[in-house]
């Protein structure tokens, strides 16, 4: 079998899932549980018991990484279907029905205006953080590109001949939209998810190094950075492994969007 | 019965204003065969849409589409999903575009039978197969299964026919309805057009550039010239005794098919001037051949010459 760094992607993350799940049904084992005497001498280096070192409290990093894995790869899953279907919706709305496109749109232009990582801070700072206003904050700062696509979308596909030919045949509007145009528009919006859940890991990261994110005792790879960043110097594997996550699973993400793309792209086949 | 008075549709863009149809008037009585026929651009595709409904906002309809004594263009969005498909069904120019390429035929044809008649699945699903060996699809019980891409284009064709009588609507607008598909095939499509039109009692609007397939079908011929109708009558008066320049252009540009005679078929000359900049007075009178002085001042009336009505200084 030929072995496409697309399969090697989806492996990895799908394996990254599993495990980060699994490791919650082992039991005895406690990723948060620290050793006192690590407390005194410092993080150690990678070794054969601790693969890839511990923290300052002794925490195994592996552990913790794949542990951080579920909470972010969450995060991203979760905020990505919020957005997608708050994109999805508007989008359709604005494409399909000509007075609202122009209400739409301008509150878009007005959303990508704003420097999306200052309005989460902004939010972060006001509400309480927890995992779920991460999640929603997120979700609710990332449609407009998924709205811009799929109203560009619809407005080619409701000129078709079919869609003409179903409302010829009485089909309700609602029924329309939702049956004969939107699975039309659905392909680019399945590849902006996946970039997009790329982007929600970033995010994540970004709002749990500055403190704003998930946070402790749970683990995600922005709050080990964050973690890391007093030992720099002595210790500068807690910074690579956590690193080194983010970076590979955003990396596979990009490569299963890309690859999806082109098997999507009918325009591409035909 | 459909009735159009004085129907005029123009398209406002931003530089220009295009008047795709104006101030057509036809009738298509219960139970007959009408054909509009016209070469590319006259407007008759157009006429077609705006009995239904679907040209889009930028399209300006004014004059009166009477059907069974209601006004069409009068009624609002709700009333005329009732009209359409119900009362008024259309078939397409491409049956393969016009059917949706990710729902199987049975999905479709279920869909519309369900929301036009209190059906269950099962019911519905019965009744499309019918339908669909009515229309002489082979192994119809089999292939309502199959997406639209699998079937030819005549039997797309077939399929769109059935879908749009599964609503048993009182007039069927057929545009264009065999210009994509190959000449034997045409003929099996208007045959069973007729067949289906004793069966289901209903009247028929044939939209064709092909005076071959309005001769055949019709009772009654509109021949549209730029938006404007020319002259109306029977197929005999058409064909044997064309009163207006342009048709008797039309008639004897047909090539004859008999081997021994020479061909005389004589195209006609010149282009079609813009919708955006009409000629003044008659419409005809850039490649007319038998232009007078009058035809650049004022517009023709129609005047009835024998079994026609014809909008022609020639015939006053």
């Amino acid at each position: 079998m030929k072995l496409s760094v697309t399969k090697v992607c989806i492996t990895y993350l799908l394996l990254l899932f599993l495990v980060s799940i699994a490791m919650v049904f082992i039991p005895g084992l406690d990723v948060n549980a620290f050793d006192p005497n690590v407390v005194i001498t410092g993080p150690q280096s990678p070794s054969l018991t601790h693969w890839l070192g511990t923290d300052d409290l002794g925490r195994d990093l592996l552990l913790r990484c794949l542990d951080g894995a579920k909470i972010s790869l969450l995060v991203a899953l979760v905020s990505v279907t919020i957005s997608t279907t708050i994109g999805t919706l508007l989008g359709v709305l604005a494409g399909f029905f000509r007075p609202l496109d122009a209400i739409v749109m301008r509150f878009v232009d007005m959303m990508m205006a704003i420097p999306t990582l200052f309005l989460i801070l902004i939010l972060q700072v006001i509400l309480t953080p927890s995992i779920w206003t991460v999640v929603s904050v997120i979700g609710l700062t990332s449609w407009m590109g998924t709205t811009r696509l799929v109203r560009a979308e619809v407005l080619s596909i409701k000129e078709r001949v079919f869609v003409k030919a179903a409302t010829a045949r009485g089909i309700p509007t609602s029924r329309l939209l939702f049956k004969h145009v939107l699975p039309h528009a659905l392909n680019p919006v399945i590849v902006s998810a996946m970039l997009g859940m790329g982007s929600a890991i970033l995010i994540e990261s970004v709002l749990s190094f500055l403190g704003l994110g998930v946070q402790p005792p749970y683990a995600s790879w922005g709050n080990l950075l964050e973690n890391s960043l007093k030992y720099l110097k002595e210790a500068p594997w807690m910074t690579l492994a956590p690193g080194a996550f983010i970076t590979i699973s955003v990396l596979s993400i990009h490569f299963i969007g890309d690859s999806l793309r082109a098997k999507l792209d009918v325009k591409d086949r035909a | 019965m459909l009735k159009v008075k004085n129907l005029s549709v123009t398209f406002q863009s931003k530089q220009h204003k295009v008047s795709a149809v104006d101030g057509i008037s036809f009738e298509v009585p219960d139970g007959s065969v009408v054909g509009i026929v016209g070469e590319s651009g006259s407007g008759k595709s157009v006429t077609g849409y705006s009995i239904m409904g679907l040209l889009g906002s930028e399209a300006r309809v004014k004059g009166r589409i009477e059907w069974n004594g209601q006004d069409l263009l009068t009624l609002s969005e709700t009333q005329k999903k009732i009209i359409r498909g119900r009362e008024i069904g259309l078939i397409f120019q491409n049956p393969l575009a016009a059917l949706n390429p990710v729902f199987s035929i049975a999905d479709q044809m279920v869909e519309t039978l369900r929301l036009h008649h209190s059906l269950t699945y099962k019911e519905a699903l019965d009744r499309a197969i019918q339908l669909l060996q009515k229309v002489n699809i082979p192994d119809a019980h089999l292939r309502i299964f199959d997406y639209p891409h699998e079937f030819s284009l005549g039997m797309c064709q077939r399929i769109m026919i059935a879908l749009t009588l599964s609503m048993n609507p009182k007039l069927l607008i057929a545009d264009e309805p065999t210009a994509s598909l190959d000449v034997t095939v045409q003929a099996q499509i208007l045959e069973l057009l007729r067949e289906l039109k004793h069966e289901f009692q209903m009247s028929i609007l044939i939209i064709s550039h092909d005076l071959g397939i309005i001769a055949q079908s019709c009772d009654h011929i509109v021949v549209m010239y730029l938006g404007k109708v020319v002259e109306t009558g029977s197929p005999q008066a058409i064909f044997h005794a064309p009163k207006h320049p342009y048709t008797q252009a039309l008639i004897a540009a047909i090539p004859s098919a008999d081997p021994d005679k020479k061909n005389t078929a004589k195209p006609l000359t010149g282009e079609m001037p813009s919708p955006v900049n009409l000629p003044k007075g008659c419409r005809f009178n850039t490649r007319c051949p038998h232009v007078m002085d009058r035809c650049f001042q004022e517009n023709p009336p129609f005047v009835q010459v024998e079994g026609s009505k014809v909008a022609c200084f020639l015939h006053e």
